[in-house]
């Protein structure tokens, strides 16, 4: 648009950059000097507030008031094609003013987001009942309102040529380790995709290893995690659109952490934080034991209890892998489905496929009653894991134990847990060690994974990696 | 290969792998080469192992190998993790396994130090923290035991003969099999940290307890005509307990020490790699890959029970001239040099 051109073609040149869009205006204006257009899309921009926004500037322009056009809502540059795309697509209203060549912008987006609520896949019972919402700039509002501290850093980029999506890491500089804020930049800024969809797909490319059933950021919808968690030193990412936040560096301990740990008393807290790592045991190794125990080694139960199992898998025609691995999916079915159902019917399929069919395949002896309750407690010591993605993980988990078990009974088991720790040990979240405090061993921070202690007693700013202290990538040392 | 270990890295590495396949397999032979008095025996054992590792640590500067050493280890080390995991695939094989075959076992065995020593060097080398929780509830398991100990097999003290200290001392060498890492690994060590004094004589009594421990509960339990007839005293002392909510402890222990075997070897392995990778920086994964293969391939020839009994008592006199001879040849040599 250099060249000198009537209004009337450059509202159509505009037009066609955006593909004549019936939601868009471009219109124009008088202005001082000349006239100028107004280029924004009604649906995502206040048309009212818009007018009232002119007229500001309009007056302020006649006044001669030096950097008229620079307020605390908008702002004067050169003008070109990209600039105006990106302005107007993002909610915000564009004026060209042809012959002094300028672009001035008015920050006045209006998206449509629903009020914020209580996340229903991280509930707690004392407590913030709130949760993030679909819009980056409340979820940063959520945060400064916990954190009213001058060194919360906010900053933002665009991601996805086609999407052009507004990513935003959020981290407290005085705490944050430099590298590990580095590292996420640098992440960050390698991601080319054409379409960023949603934050799972950054998840991605963020993860120290895509290949590994483990987490390695951690997704929550809770301000107040995402609070304590920046507290200590971890970084935050927001994708637009998105309710909810990346956070890392983190590791396997972080996700059996829960808010309702911190906000009740120091032995409950500390009883129900070890009871959630002890059901990480329970729902990865006790259908596989079972196995185990039936298929291989009954002799190891007391001779009362070995009777019991004995009589309870007698007539059931198949091995106890095919016995667990039926039940197995058949709960996954049921989970999967309650989750896809509409509200209302939900329930009604949870206690249709929990009670009814459950009792009925037992009768139909096609399962013992020992699996079935074998089963449902690994089902319910999955779902005590605060996180979502982690309780997914969990529940993959068990397949592997329960084939190992079949095939080699205790040492299938052994072999399995093994490996499993190797792999663990091999993970990392933004190069920090995924097992740390445990391994490698760190005494100072040791307790504060199995113990919710007394807020007293943290005499120092408690930080999970410390700014300026020696790295200890991958576990060099314990 | 850039590591750096902390003083309990080194201490507990070194812990398992002395203990790691052994410790079963320690007690009924020492206990019927010195009969009664072995707990005595093990003491002036004990001394030893102390002044070894205060050697050690005085010298281990000067331990440095050459190509020609390095190949000397590298299959002193093969022959360990060979006998381990013949061995403990003999044992699985009595114990669980008696129809399957052996490759797979130990194919499944060797899969782990595989996967362990293809990974970083911090994975393997924090690998036996893995192992503290089963320790800890293996001793804690042998205290069931204390209602059925006779306090008074000790007694009398003193009838052992020269034959038997001769042969007792011998016998308690499989005690120190793996002390030789200490060698290799002292360098690696934060010199931040201090080994030396208490540090050291705290693993020297860690060691020294853990073992005299199970001696003790040996001689206690067992008249001497009966630890003759018992390959794995422990197992069977586990085997006779009895525990509301469970029947058979020892199957459980089986697989915990099996466990531990693996760890051990996965250590072994990873220490003749890191060894190897001194002199030979290029293709590290293929050479990993074939160590493996050869401890998948070798213990097949030595599977029954009489070639793992010969590979026990063989073991003693080749740890003696690798823990011992060669050292003191290497440290003695390289002083000279540096002078």
């Amino acid at each position: 648009m250099d060249e000198v051109q009537s209004m009337d073609s450059l509202i159509l040149s505009i037009k066609n950059i955006f593909h004549n869009s019936t939601d868009l205006v471009v219109r124009e204006v008088s202005w001082k000097d000349g006239s100028a257009l107004v280029c924004f899309y009604n649906t995502i921009t206040e048309s009212g507030e818009v007018n009232r926004q002119i007229e500001i500037l309009r007056h302020r322009s006649i006044a001669d008031l030096p950097d008229w056009g620079n307020t605390a809502a908008s702002s004067v540059e050169a003008f070109s094609q990209s600039k105006l795309v990106e302005n107007v697509t993002n909610g915000f209203v564009a004026i060209f003013f042809p012959y002094p060549n300028l672009l001035l912008t008015i920050t006045m987006p209006s998206f449509e987001t629903r009020s914020t609520q209580e996340p229903s896949n991280e509930l707690v019972i004392r407590g913030k009942h709130e949760g993030f919402v679909e819009s980056v700039d409340k979820n940063i509002s959520l945060i400064r309102k916990s954190l009213g501290v001058p060194d919360l850093v906010v900053q933002d980029l665009r991601l996805g040529e086609d999407t052009n999506t507004k990513v935003t890491y959020v981290y407290i500089e005085s705490i944050a380790d430099p590298e590990v804020i580095k590292e996420v930049e640098t992440r960050l800024e390698h991601i080319h995709a054409s379409k960023i969809m949603g934050l799972g797909q950054i998840e991605d490319y963020l993860e120290d290893s895509v290949w590994t059933p483990f987490p390695q950021w951690l997704t929550t919808e809770r301000p107040d995690r995402v609070v304590a968690n920046i507290l200590e030193g971890k970084v935050a990412v927001f994708m637009n659109h998105s309710p909810a936040a990346l956070v890392a560096p983190v590791t396997f301990f972080s996700f059996y952490e829960s808010p309702d740990d911190f906000n009740g008393r120091v032995l409950v807290g500390s009883f129900f934080r070890l009871l959630r790592i002890i059901s990480f045991f329970i729902a990865v190794f006790l259908p596989a034991f079972y196995i185990a125990l039936t298929g291989f080694h009954p002799e190891i139960l007391p001779y009362e209890l070995s009777k019991k199992v004995k009589l309870a898998v007698e007539f059931i025609p198949y091995r106890p892998m095919v016995e667990a691995l039926i039940v197995e999916l058949f709960i996954e079915v049921i989970r999967e489905a309650t989750i896809r159902l509409p509200a209302p019917i939900g329930p009604t399929i949870g206690i249709v496929g929990g009670l009814v069919i459950g009792d009925a395949i037992v009768n139909a002896g096609l399962v013992s009653n020992l699996m079935v309750i074998v089963v449902a407690m690994t089902a319910i010591s999955s779902f005590v894991v605060p996180n979502v993605e982690m309780n997914t993980t969990v529940r993959i988990l068990r397949f592997p134990f329960m084939l190992a078990a079949s095939f080699f009974g205790f040492f299938g088991i052994a072999i399995g847990t093994l490996i499993l720790f190797i792999h663990m040990m091999n993970q990392s979240s933004l190069n920090q060690p995924y097992l740390s405090p445990v391994i490698p061993f760190d005494p100072s921070r040791f307790k504060n994974v199995f113990f919710r202690l007394p807020y007293f007693k943290s005499r120092k700013q408690q930080q999970t990696f410390t700014h300026g202290a020696p790295k200890q990538k991958g576990g060099g040392k314990t | 290969m850039k590591f750096m270990l902390s003083r309990n890295q080194f201490f507990l590495l070194l812990f398992i792998v002395q203990t790691g396949s052994s410790f079963f397999s320690f007690p009924a032979p020492f206990v019927n080469a010195a009969g009664r008095d072995a707990w005595l025996l093990f003491i002036v054992s004990a001394i030893f192992h102390y002044m070894l590792l205060l050697f050690y640590e005085r010298n281990y500067d000067y331990f440095t190998m050459g190509p020609f050493v390095s190949w000397l280890y590298k299959g002193y080390w093969l022959f360990v993790v060979i006998s381990y995991l013949a061995y403990v695939d003999y044992t699985l094989a009595v114990w669980g396994f008696p129809k399957t075959p052996q490759y797979i076992v130990i194919g499944i065995l060797v899969t782990v130090s595989l996967y362990a020593n293809l990974s970083r060097a911090e994975t393997a080398i924090n690998l036996p923290v893995l192992l503290i929780p089963l320790i800890l509830a293996f001793l804690g398991f042998l205290q069931f035991a204390w209602g059925d100990v006779i306090w008074t097999n000790i007694f009398p003290i003193g009838q052992i003969t020269g034959t038997e200290w001769w042969k007792g001392l011998l016998k308690g060498q499989t005690a120190f099999i793996g002390i030789e890492l200490y060698l290799v690994f002292r360098s690696r060590v934060d010199i931040k940290q201090n080994i030396k004094g208490l540090p050291l004589f705290v693993y020297q009594m860690t060691w020294f307890l853990f073992f005299f421990f199970s001696v003790l509960l040996t001689i206690w339990y067992f008249t001497p005509t009966g630890v003759k007839l018992v390959p794995e005293p422990l197992l069977f002392l586990l085997r006779t307990q009895e525990v509301t909510f469970i029947e058979r402890l020892d199957l459980f222990f089986l697989y915990i020490w099996t466990v531990w075997t693996i760890v051990t070897v996965t250590l072994v392995s990873f220490t003749a790699l890191y060894v190897h990778r001194q002199h030979a920086k290029e293709k590290q994964v293929r050479d990993t890959i074939i160590w493996h293969v050869l401890l998948v391939v070798l213990p097949l020839f030595f599977l029954k029970k009489e070639n793992v009994d010969y590979l026990n008592d063989l073991i003693i006199y080749v740890h003696l001239v690798f823990a011992i001879i060669i050292p003191v040849i290497v440290i003695f040599i390289n002083r000279r040099k540096r002078k």
